[in-house]
């Protein structure tokens, strides 16, 4: 795997291949896997990422959280703001998140509670670029390792660094792979990680609960739009003061930093708060009533 | 380096919504499927920390039946395990149990009968869809089941694990990981065993073979 953002930039400066296939390289050289089977299984994650996206809103699915079941719905009426297509990829990253609560089939990128982000992102960008599944599989491999990257340099995890290491993360890979879908250059993906990564720097991970349903099937829908947000901002020439992998340093930093009760535990943050504690003792109840 | 592949970071499919509380749940009862040799007839499940805690919103109970039943975690069967398991006429029951300090806070005992055996397994779900299967009817154990396991009970005296190892050697595949835990007073031995390949079903039926061998099984990811 690659060191930072700047070594993978670097190297595909050198031997002048497109990062797609200086991924494919490295992958099969760590893994003994040909590029053949690397492609299929990667085709195989995308497979079950558009499954959850189509079978996400033909369930009846039944939450826990009683006041979220069917909030994704809401998204699927006219635009008022922000554009018919970024609000269905909206519609549909929470509808993967509600399929995934009601044990449907995902596919975790990086996490469960993230999973709904990459496929709504990829394939919308697909859609409205009208690119070939090829550009997808390839757009894949580019967010993937931008995830690896990050995943060695600081975490993937909710209870080790907050919600910045799990939507933050998944924002980072979406964008730096529709980057490289609309055919952005190595120096533009980079830009990418930087911008998604500062956008939600310093997130908590205070699920309601302990559950992976509030605030985590509405914050897949920040992370939606700031993968779209970065990947624009980026293909236009903005460029971020400081670069990636320096973000990616303070954003293990700040994940050190954070209490324990941010970190994945429902104890703080908007768990915390009287109507997380009252829907908390809603769905477990008091601790007599728990055998059955 | 945590993530040598891109796949250690995209691709683990599974049913949702939590890969430590459901996925991970979900395989520890696999194993135990596995380790026992079948569906039981009756599970008694311990829930300790904080399964104990959240199992109902993160459908652990749900996740580990399916587990039980031979469902591995992204099987879509999942969600119905509690009516397959009543149409198949495997009991369980449920309990909150405090194992102890020495346990991961997300663990899971699990005790599987049938009229003829028991077998008890404590496992741990550590984060991220990964787990860690700790005892075997009360023998440690430590292996996670991401990489092709031979686990093994035999007559504890000299000269079986090197049997086994030449048994192995046989069929070519390379042995990465091998452990032994003993319980002097039953004079029984458990050993595990990681392999770099697929177990094939001929290597098993070759290590029932040793004189000394009580029980073999494979778990193949």
């Amino acid at each position: 795997m690659f060191e930072d953002m700047a070594d993978l930039i670097s190297i595909v400066k050198k031997e002048n291949l497109p990062m797609h296939e200086i991924i494919l390289n490295e992958e099969s050289l760590t893994t003994g896997r040909s590029h053949k089977e690397i492609l299929d299984r990667a085709q195989h994650s995308l497979d079950i990422m558009l499954q959850s996206l189509e079978k996400g809103n033909t369930l009846d699915i039944d939450l826990p959280i009683k006041e979220v079941i069917e909030q994704s719905q809401h998204m699927m009426g006219a635009p008022i703001f922000i554009g018919k297509d970024l609000k269905e990829a909206i519609y549909w990253a929470m509808s993967i998140m509600e399929y995934s609560n009601g044990m449907g089939v995902i596919c975790a990128c990086p996490t469960a509670g993230s999973s709904g982000i990459f496929p709504a992102v990829i394939f919308k960008a697909q859609q409205m670029l009208d690119k070939s599944n090829e550009d997808v599989l390839n757009a894949f491999l580019v967010g993937a390792t931008v995830g690896a990257i990050i995943g060695n340099l600081a975490s993937l995890s909710g209870s080790e660094a907050g919600c910045q290491a799990e939507v933050g993360v998944a924002s980072a890979m979406a964008g730096s792979a529709i980057a490289y879908m609309a055919g952005g250059s190595p120096d533009q993906i980079g830009q990418v990680v930087a911008l998604t990564l500062k956008n939600l720097l310093g997130l908590v991970c205070d699920p309601v609960a302990g559950l992976v349903i509030s605030p985590c099937i509405k914050r897949n829908a920040i992370g939606v739009m700031n993968a779209f947000l970065a990947a624009e901002m980026a293909l236009s020439g903005v460029t971020s003061i400081i670069p990636a992998d320096e973000v990616i340093e303070a954003m293990m930093k700040v994940g050190r930093k954070l209490p324990e009760d941010l970190r994945e535990t429902g104890n703080g943050g908007l768990a915390a708060s009287p109507t997380g504690k009252r829907i908390q003792r809603q769905i477990f109840g008091s601790k007599d009533d728990k055998n059955y | 380096m945590k993530y040598d592949s891109i796949f250690d970071v995209v691709g683990r499919i599974m049913v949702g919504p939590s890969s430590s509380h459901t996925a991970g749940a979900c395989r520890i009862g696999y194993v135990s499927h596995i380790i026992f040799g079948g569906m039981p007839l009756e599970a008694k499940i311990y829930l300790h920390g904080s399964f104990a805690e959240t199992y109902r919103g993160h459908r652990s109970d749900v996740a580990i039946v399916g587990g039980l039943l031979g469902y591995k975690p992204d099987d879509e069967r999942i969600p119905f395990s509690f009516q397959h398991a009543q149409e198949k006429s495997m009991k369980f029951k449920f309990e909150m149990a405090d194992l102890g300090p020495d346990y991961h806070p997300n663990s899971i005992k699990i005790v599987m009968k049938t009229d003829k055996k028991q077998l008890s397994i404590v496992g741990s779900s550590i984060g991220g869809g990964n787990i860690r299967i700790k005892e075997i009817d009360g023998l440690e154990a430590g292996f996670d089941a991401d990489s092709p396991t031979i686990v093994e009970v035999h007559d504890d005296i000299p000269g079986v694990l090197a049997n086994i190892a030449s048994v192995v050697s046989i069929f070519d595949i390379n042995i990465s990981e091998m452990h032994l835990s003993r319980n002097i007073r039953k004079k029984i031995a458990m050993s595990w065993i990681e392999l770099t390949k697929q177990i094939p079903d001929e290597l098993i039926s070759a290590l029932r073979k040793i004189p000394e061998m009580k029980e073999v099984r494979a778990i193949n990811v």
